[in-house]
């Protein structure tokens, strides 16, 4: 018994120092602290991008996997309303992930309002697949040294070219238009849901609640993978919890999304010029719903100005 | 799952070791039983049908055989000198009888789910040349988990069963545990039931050594694959997949690259399997003892699969060298011919049928029969050279052991084997010559020194990565050569030395290995044979 109590104690001894070491590794790749850009892979510069703010400046964060890139445009919002909006999306964000970004942009702000984009609850990849992506974000996020381990790699490889965007907001220009047929066929029914994606949406949920950030679910036009049967479980979760639901698949004939010249890749994501039409509704959305600050005329947004006069300056560059 | 994902080490492996512990010892077989069928069965619940009948075909084939022996044993025991010889040959006349039929009826089933789309493909081509017959229709099947794998075991369970090496096991959940044992049944090693019972079904108690040595072992196997192999990867997939891009010095690249690649990678998995049965005290067969310091073919594969190489050689190069027709050969080039030829031709006629089934089990491909071949022709050559090179080296007066000659002979044996794994690789026979005969054309040195390899989808510290895991790899199989298991010797240290070891090589499988947002996630290659 004696034998085993301390094979136990340095059981646990070596475990513990394996916690401290990873402790200590994290410390130092903190994505709060450290710029991430030339290590992060590329579709997590948007987060990393939100982290390098400014302490409490993002009132709106804009949270999916890819549809978020063209949801809207935040420097378009700047301008009208003075609305300090930041897409933070990822391409294939998993649920859990979302939760731990959430999380860890909750420590540098405060947003009042986050648009969550809807696509992703249907892009479970079964049972086990989810739960290993759940453990690694996990990991990941009590332990960044293990999401960010690569970062050795930026002393050895050389800089890559910074990601060009606008506040999570990049200017995709491609036109690929939708040749399939009507996507909006009308249905009763609901769409199945994989048990783990909805823990982590709930806990994003509950995580807002708790932090008193209204939540505003968004379904981005995309022709390819959206169902009525999505529409209807989206719908009936936001009934059930009380949380407003913008699906712009069933707005069309109200945005004006043209599916001829509207879309980037032929159905799945829409390209700058969806998103622009997109923009319009959602920023008269925004102004009627909800009470989000002008921030125009507050100085530590002075950089914001110079961003928007960028972004317009490239958005006219495309234009001729 | 497969081995290397964490769901497997994280949290399979630990349930099932708290499982195992918490049963009474006469049982924790079962649990053993039932977490491999639940393993299995993450791969398509039908995939645990075919252990299960194989298990059945096995059980039964080996109950008649002993009942057999049994009979014949009593009959023997009233029959009188001159009638026990015939007795003995219709005995065993039944029992051939009875191992041929399990035998088949076993291999029937890797035949049909692994090998009819191929044999089916070479009729309906043979057909077409000839404009006769209607085609034969594919079945498209996808070979379960593993089946290659314990088909061989349940060929050799009988066999030795029939050679009278292990007695019939009664209880049938213990043969489909030999068969589906959760570290084994998706790539080996082939164990045999003679020599993995006792620790199988033993059901010893957790121990902290056994925990610790499986442990570091798996961490090992980990540090191999995802360090090195899986960066690997991605400059093997970018040669083969383009394989009319390039020639020269790339292909030399691909036939290196891939060559380590696979030996990272499957004996990473063999270090992650044979420590996941430790950890149960349960001592699996090594697969792998430094390859890459062999200094011929057959040394090569007495020290690479090594279970795939013991297997065949049993139960089918001594059957084969040791029948009646050998026999006959032996005798008749004992009178007429030099002993040298005599042993060639044994030889030949033993080792063809060996390496036309090791070509064939690696998968149903024209490529896998030619790399069978391929070793069948170099060792045939190896064997008939052999007294030319020891008449040279007499005639020089050069020492067995001379560093330089050991060199030159472990540099031609990587030559052979980088060839070899071309043809394993390529994804036809045909590509397969293709890249073979490109490797001559506008070959330049410079290919590999001027960064033309970054240009293949691999970073430069990735491949950096790659090269200095692949030499750790490497380093530790010479002092395991020299000094044996360095495991085993770290296992011994002083306490603080073997800490900084074991988490330095935890840590280094962390922060180095290919995992994560960036890098594809690789299935092992062994899983799909």
């Amino acid at each position: 018994m004696q034998t085993f109590k301390i094979k136990a104690i340095r059981f646990l001894i070596f475990i513990g120092i394996i916690l401290i070491l990873l402790s200590i590794g994290s410390y130092f790749v903190n994505p709060l602290r450290c710029e991430m850009d030339n290590v992060a892979f590329e579709g997590e510069v948007y987060f990393s991008g939100l982290l390098s703010e400014e302490n409490d400046t993002v009132d709106v964060v804009i949270l999916g996997n890819s549809q978020t890139f063209g949801l809207l445009s935040p420097m378009h919002l700047w301008q009208s309303h003075g609305t300090a909006s930041y897409i933070a999306g990822k391409p294939g964000l998993r649920l859990s992930e979302e939760y731990y970004c959430l999380k860890t942009i909750l420590k540098k702000q405060t947003p009042k309002l986050v648009i969550l984009e809807v696509n992703n609850i249907f892009d479970a990849i079964g049972l086990l697949r989810e739960t290993k992506h759940a453990i690694a974000n996990t990991f990941g996020y009590y332990f960044p040294i293990i999401k960010y381990h690569s970062i050795w790699k930026k002393y050895v490889s050389e800089d890559k070219p910074k990601t060009r965007h606008h506040n999570g907001f990049s200017i995709r220009a491609d036109v690929v238009p939708y040749e399939g047929g009507d996507y909006l066929t009308y249905t009763d029914e609901l769409e199945q849901t994989d048990a783990i994606t909805m823990h982590y949406f709930n806990k994003i949920i509950d995580l807002c609640r708790q932090n008193e950030i209204e939540v505003l679910l968004v379904y981005a036009p995309s022709p390819s993978t959206f169902s009525y049967k999505k529409h209807n479980t989206i719908q009936s979760y936001a009934d059930t919890n009380n949380i407003p639901f913008v699906d712009m698949n069933i707005l069309n004939d109200e945005i004006g999304i043209n599916l001829q010249t509207d879309l980037l890749d032929g159905g799945e994501h829409v390209n700058v010029y969806g998103t622009l039409k997109m923009t319009a509704y959602l920023d008269n959305y925004l102004a009627d719903n909800f009470s989000l600050p002008d921030r125009r005329q507050d100085e530590r947004y002075a950089k914001w100005h110079e961003r928007a006069a960028d972004f317009m300056e490239e958005l006219q560059g495309l234009s001729q | 799952m497969t081995y290397n994902d964490y769901i497997y080490f994280l949290m399979f492996l630990p349930a099932s070791l708290i499982v195992y512990q918490l049963l009474n010892q006469k049982i924790r077989y079962i649990s053993l039983l039932m977490f491999s069928l639940a393993f299995v069965s993450l791969f398509g619940i039908s995939s645990i049908f075919f252990p299960f009948v194989i298990a059945a075909i096995i059980y039964i084939t080996a109950l008649m055989l002993e009942r057999q022996k049994t009979h014949c044993e009593s009959v023997l025991k009233q029959t009188d000198r001159e009638q026990k010889k015939t007795i003995k040959s219709r005995f065993t006349k039944k029992k051939r009888i009875i191992l041929a039929s399990g035998v088949l009826l076993t291999l029937s089933m890797l035949v049909i789910l692994k090998y009819f789309d191929f044999f089916a493909e070479a009729i309906n081509h043979i057909r077409g040349a000839a404009n006769t017959g209607e085609k034969i229709s594919m079945l498209h099947i996808i070979a379960p988990i593993g089946i290659s794998f314990y088909t061989l075991q349940a060929i050799g369970y009988m066999a030795d069963v029939y050679w009278g090496k292990t007695p019939a096991e009664k209880n049938y959940f213990k043969l489909l545990l030999f068969l589906c044992f959760f570290p084994t049944v998706m790539e080996g090693p082939i164990c045999s039931y003679t020599d993995i019972k006792g620790s199988l079904f033993r059901g010893e108690s957790l121990k902290s050594d056994n925990l610790a040595y499986g442990s570091i072992r798996i961490v090992w196997g980990l540090f191999k694959k995802i360090v090195v192999a899986d960066r690997l990867y991605v400059i093997v997939a970018a040669l083969f997949d383009r394989v009319e891009s390039y020639s020269g010095a790339y292909i030399v690249i691909a036939a290196i690259s891939y060559t380590i690649q696979l030996y990272m990678e499957f004996s990473g998995c063999m270090d992650i399997v044979i420590g996941s049965g430790r950890l149960f005290g349960i001592t699996l067969p090594e697969n792998f003892r430094q390859p890459f310091l062999s200094k011929n073919a057959s040394e090569f594969w007495r020290r690479w699969h090594i279970t795939l190489g013991v297997w065949l050689k049993t139960y089918i190069f001594y059957p084969v060298s040791m029948s009646g027709a050998a026999k006959k050969w032996n005798q008749f080039g004992k009178e007429k011919l030099s002993r040298h030829f005599t042993m060639l031709v044994v030889s030949a006629l033993a080792l063809f049928p060996v390496w036309v089934c090791n070509g064939l089990w690696h998968g149903a491909g024209w490529n896998y029969i030619f790399y069978g071949m391929y070793y069948f022709v170099v060792i045939m050559l190896e064997l008939i050279l052999e007294p030319v090179g020891k008449g040279i080296t007499n005639t020089l007066k050069i020492a067995e052991n001379n560093k330089l000659i050991s060199f030159l002979r472990i540099f031609k044996t990587w030559i052979i084997i980088f060839i070899g794994e071309l043809f394993f690789r390529a994804n036809s026979l045909k590509q397969g010559f293709s890249m073979f005969f490109a490797m001559f054309k506008d070959f330049h040195f410079s290919t590999f020194t001027n960064g033309s390899i970054y240009a293949l989808g691999l970073s430069k510290a990735d491949f950096l990565a790659a090269v200095v895991g692949a030499i750790i790899v490497f380093a530790v199989g010479i002092i395991r050569e020299r000094h044996g298991n360095i495991l085993e010797i770290i296992g011994e240290k002083k306490l603080y030395i073997k800490w900084t070891i074991y988490i330095a090589l935890i840590l280094a499988v962390i922060i180095f290995g290919a995992y994560g947002a960036g890098y594809t996630e690789v299935d092992f290659i062994y899983a799909d044979f």
